[in-house]
C-alpha cells in the first residue's frame, strides 16, 4: 500500500480502489497533505503530457473523475490538518447561446489538478447566473468560454453587467475560446486571456498567489 | 428513395435512456465504446502517412463507427437522453440515402454527388467558403468577389460581423437581423456578378434556429428545395439540442438539399488520430439518421490549432472519405481550415496539401477558411481559387492516392515546423482592389509563383 498505487489507480481511472488504499493509509498514519501532493503531481504529469499530445483528454477526464472520488475522502482529513490553504475558487462556464464545452471542461481538470476550487455552471450560461455563483461561491475568478464569433459578445456582456452590478474589480475575469485572441480580450476589458488551459492555470496561479 | 422517419426520430429525445448530465454519458458510455471500438477494428496510425492506401483499414474504420453510433447514440442536451438506433434502422437510412442531387438553376446547375476513390468520371464539386467573419460594410462585395471565381460551384459566404453598429450576437435581435442582412447581400451579389441561381450554402450568420428560419424567403432571402443549401451541426461530441432539432424541421419543410456540419476535435473525447477518425466517421452516419441530412460537411480539427491541414488530420481524413467512398452512398465535403493567413506562401502549401489528400480519397472541396478561423477580413478568393484549382488538377491528373502521399509529404516538409507560429498574413482589403474586386499585381505574383512551385513537385495545373 502506497501513495504511487494511489496514483496508478487514479490514472486509471480506479476512484474506488484508489480510496481503499487511502484509507489505508491514513488510518497507518500517512498525511493527508502528503497523498493530496502525490496526486497533483501525478495530474501535473498527466497535464503535461496531454499538451505533448502524449495522452488525450479521456486519460485526462477518466484520471480527473478518479481525482474527485478521491478528494471526497480526502478533504476531511485536509480541512482538519493545521495550515492548510483554502483553495482559490473558480467559476467556469460557455456562455449563454453556447453549447460547445469541451475547452471548459479542459480548463476544469487542470484547474482542478493544480488545486484551484472548480465550480462548473455548464454551458449556455445566463450572465446573471455567472453573478450569482460568484457571489455566492466568493470566486477569486470567473472564466468565460466562447466557442463561436456569434456567442463571444457574451463575454463583452457579462463585463459589463458585472460593472453595473457593482461587483467590478470583486474577481478576476477571464475569457477563452477557440475565436477570441489577447486583442478582443483587451478591447473588453477582461483581465486574463490565455490560449489554452494550462497557460491559464499559470496565470492565475501567477495572479492569485 | 429516401427514408426519414422524423417524427419517430424527434420522438427519441423524449424516450431514450436518461442521463443527468453530459460528462455521466460521456465517462460511462462514450470513452469506454471509443475505446472498444478501437481496440476491436485494430484501428492504427503509424505517425508518417498522409494519404491512406489501405483498403481494408478504411473498410474497418466504417465498421467501426457504424458500431460506435448504434452503441453510443445522441445525447440531447435539452432532454438528457441519449437517441439511439437500432441496427435495422441505421441500414435502412444509409441504404436509402440518395447518392446524387441536381442543385441550384440555369446555367448555375450542378450535381453535388457521391465521388469513388481516385475517381475518373466524376470531378470534385468546388465549394467555396472563407468560414470567416467579415466586416459588413464590406460584405456584399467580398460575396461578389467570391462568386466571380470560375470553378465555384456552390458558395457558403462569409459571416456578417455587426448589425447597425452592433456585434451580430447569438440568440439576439442583431442575430436574427445580421442573418437577413446576409441573406439579402449575397442575392444582391449573385445577380451583380450573373450568378443568380448559384447554390449557396445559407446562411452562416445564423446560429440559433430562430435567425435561420427568419432569413428563408424565397424573394430576399434563402431560397425553398434545390435552390440552396442550409447546415445544421452536431454539437461535440455526439450531442444534439432541441434548436438543432428545430433546425432540421425547418430545413426539411422548406425543402432544402441540407448538410449536417461535424468537426470531431482531434486530441478532444474521442481520444488521438484512431478515435477521431472513427468519431468523424459516424458523425456522417450520425447526420443522415438524425437530422435526415443529404450530406456531410466534415472538419475534424486539432485542439491546439484549430486547424485540419495537420499530418495526423490530413491522414484522418483521406481515411474517413475512402470509408465513406467504399462504404456508404452519402455525399461529403471536406473543410479545409488552414494556420496560416492570406498573402502568405504556407497558406498556398497548406491549401494544396488538403486539396490533394482529400481529392484523391474521393472528397469534395470547401474552402478556403484560415487563420485557425480567428479574425474579421483575413481570407480572400485568391487562396480559395488555388485550393480548388489543385482539387481539379488532381482530378484532371487521375492522380492516384500513392502520388498523392509522395507530393504531400513533400509539401509537408514546407509547413510543419511553421504550424505553432501565428502566421496571419493579410486582410481582404489589404490583397484586393476592394472597387474592381481583383487582387492586387504582387498577389498575383504570388499565387502564380506558388503555382510554379507546385508545378515543380509533380501537379499539373489544368490552366
Amino acid at each position: 500500500m502506497s501513495i504511487e498505487q494511489v496514483r496508478q489507480y487514479m490514472v486509471d481511472g480506479e476512484g474506488e480502489a484508489a480510496v481503499e488504499i487511502v484509507k489505508d493509509l491514513i488510518s497507518k498514519g500517512t498525511p493527508a497533505k502528503d497523498i493530496m501532493s502525490g496526486l497533483t503531481d501525478e495530474m501535473a504529469i498527466l497535464g503535461q503530457k496531454f499538451e505533448n499530445f502524449e495522452v488525450f483528454l479521456p486519460d485526462l477526464m477518466v484520471a480527473g473523475d478518479a481525482f474527485m472520488t478521491i478528494m471526497e475522502v480526502l478533504k476531511v482529513h485536509l480541512i482538519a490538518a493545521v495550515g492548510d490553504k483554502i483553495p482559490h475558487t473558480v467559476v467556469i462556464g460557455t456562455v449563454k447561446g453556447d453549447y460547445h464545452d469541451i475547452g471548459k471542461n479542459i480548463v476544469g481538470i487542470v484547474l482542478q489538478a493544480n488545486g484551484f476550487h472548480v465550480v462548473d455552471l455548464g454551458s449556455d450560461v445566463d450572465p446573471v447566473a455567472y453573478i450569482d455563483a460568484a457571489r455566492r461561491e466568493k470566486a477569486d475568478a470567473v472564466g468565460l468560454s466562447a466557442l463561436m464569433t456569434t456567442t463571444m459578445p457574451g463575454q463583452e456582456e457579462f463585463i459589463k453587467m458585472v460593472a453595473d452590478a457593482g461587483d467590478k474589480g470583486k474577481y478576476l475575469i477571464c475569457v477563452g475560446g477557440a475565436p477570441t485572441s489577447v486583442e478582443w480580450a483587451e478591447r473588453i476589458g477582461a483581465d486574463v486571456w490565455s490560449f489554452d488551459a494550462f497557460e491559464y492555470a499559470a496565470k492565475l496561479k501567477k495572479l492569485l498567489g | 428513395m429516401s427514408t426519414f422517419r422524423m417524427w419517430e426520430v424527434f420522438a427519441k429525445a423524449d424516450n431514450g435512456p436518461f442521463y443527468r448530465d453530459q460528462s455521466e454519458w460521456m465517462i460511462k458510455s462514450f470513452i469506454p465504446n471509443m475505446k472498444r471500438v478501437v481496440k476491436e477494428y485494430n484501428v492504427k496510425y503509424d505517425g508518417k502517412t498522409i494519404v491512406n492506401c489501405d483498403d481494408d483499414l478504411a473498410d474497418r474504420v466504417w465498421a467501426a463507427a457504424k458500431d460506435f453510433f448504434i452503441s453510443v447514440g445522441v445525447y440531447n442536451q435539452d432532454s438528457h437522453r441519449v437517441m439511439k438506433f437500432s441496427e435495422q434502422e441505421v441500414n435502412e437510412i444509409l441504404y436509402t440515402k440518395q447518392p446524387k442531387y441536381m442543385i441550384g438553376a440555369g446555367h448555375d446547375q450542378r450535381w453535388l454527388q457521391v465521388r469513388s476513390i481516385e475517381d475518373k468520371e466524376r470531378r470534385p464539386f468546388h465549394l467555396f467558403s472563407p468560414d470567416a467573419n467579415f466586416s459588413t460594410d464590406i460584405h456584399k462585395k467580398a460575396c461578389m468577389a467570391y462568386l466571380k471565381e470560375p470553378l465555384l460551384d456552390g458558395l457558403c459566404a462569409p459571416l456578417i460581423e455587426d448589425f447597425m453598429g452592433r456585434k451580430a450576437t447569438s440568440q439576439s435581435p442583431t442575430e436574427v437581423a445580421a442573418a437577413m442582412e446576409h441573406a439579402m447581400n449575397l442575392r444582391d451579389a449573385q445577380r451583380l456578378v450573373g450568378k443568380p441561381d448559384v447554390w449557396t450554402v445559407s446562411v452562416g450568420t445564423a446560429e440559433t434556429d430562430q435567425a435561420q428560419i427568419a432569413a428563408a424567403n424565397p424573394e430576399w432571402g434563402v431560397r425553398p428545395s434545390h435552390l440552396d443549401g442550409r447546415m445544421v451541426s452536431i454539437l461535440t461530441e455526439m450531442t444534439t439540442n432541441n434548436s438543432m432539432l428545430n433546425k432540421a424541421l425547418h430545413y426539411r419543410s422548406y425543402g432544402n438539399v441540407f448538410g449536417n456540419l461535424c468537426g470531431a476535435i482531434f486530441g478532444g473525447h474521442a481520444g488521438g488520430t484512431e478515435g477521431t477518425a472513427i468519431l468523424q466517421t459516424a458523425y456522417n452516419i450520425e447526420g443522415a439518421c438524425l437530422y435526415g441530412s443529404a450530406w456531410a460537411l466534415n472538419f475534424p480539427f486539432h485542439l491546439k490549432w484549430q486547424s485540419t491541414t495537420t499530418r495526423e488530420l490530413l491522414w484522418l481524413q483521406s481515411v474517413l472519405s475512402q470509408a465513406m467512398a467504399r462504404n456508404s452512398n452519402q455525399i461529403f465535403l471536406n473543410n479545409l481550415f488552414a494556420n496560416a493567413g492570406p498573402a502568405t506562401d504556407q497558406l498556398y502549401w497548406e491549401c494544396a496539401n488538403h486539396a490533394l489528400a482529400t481529392e484523391s480519397s474521393g472528397g469534395n472541396p470547401w474552402g478556403a477558411a484560415t487563420c485557425r478561423n480567428k479574425f474579421t477580413d483575413r481570407a480572400t478568393p485568391l487562396e480559395s481559387r488555388f485550393y480548388h484549382e489543385v482539387s481539379e488538377s488532381s482530378f484532371k491528373m487521375r492522380i492516384t492516392r500513392a502520388q498523392a502521399n509522395e507530393i504531400c509529404q513533400k509539401i509537408m516538409e514546407k509547413y510543419e515546423k511553421l504550424i505553432p507560429i501565428d502566421n496571419y498574413g493579410k486582410t481582404i482589403q489589404e490583397v484586393y482592389d476592394m472597387e474592381r474586386l481583383v487582387p492586387h499585381q504582387e498577389y498575383l505574383d504570388q499565387y502564380r509563383r506558388m503555382k510554379d512551385e507546385l508545378s515543380a513537385m509533380g501537379v499539373d495545373f489544368v490552366y
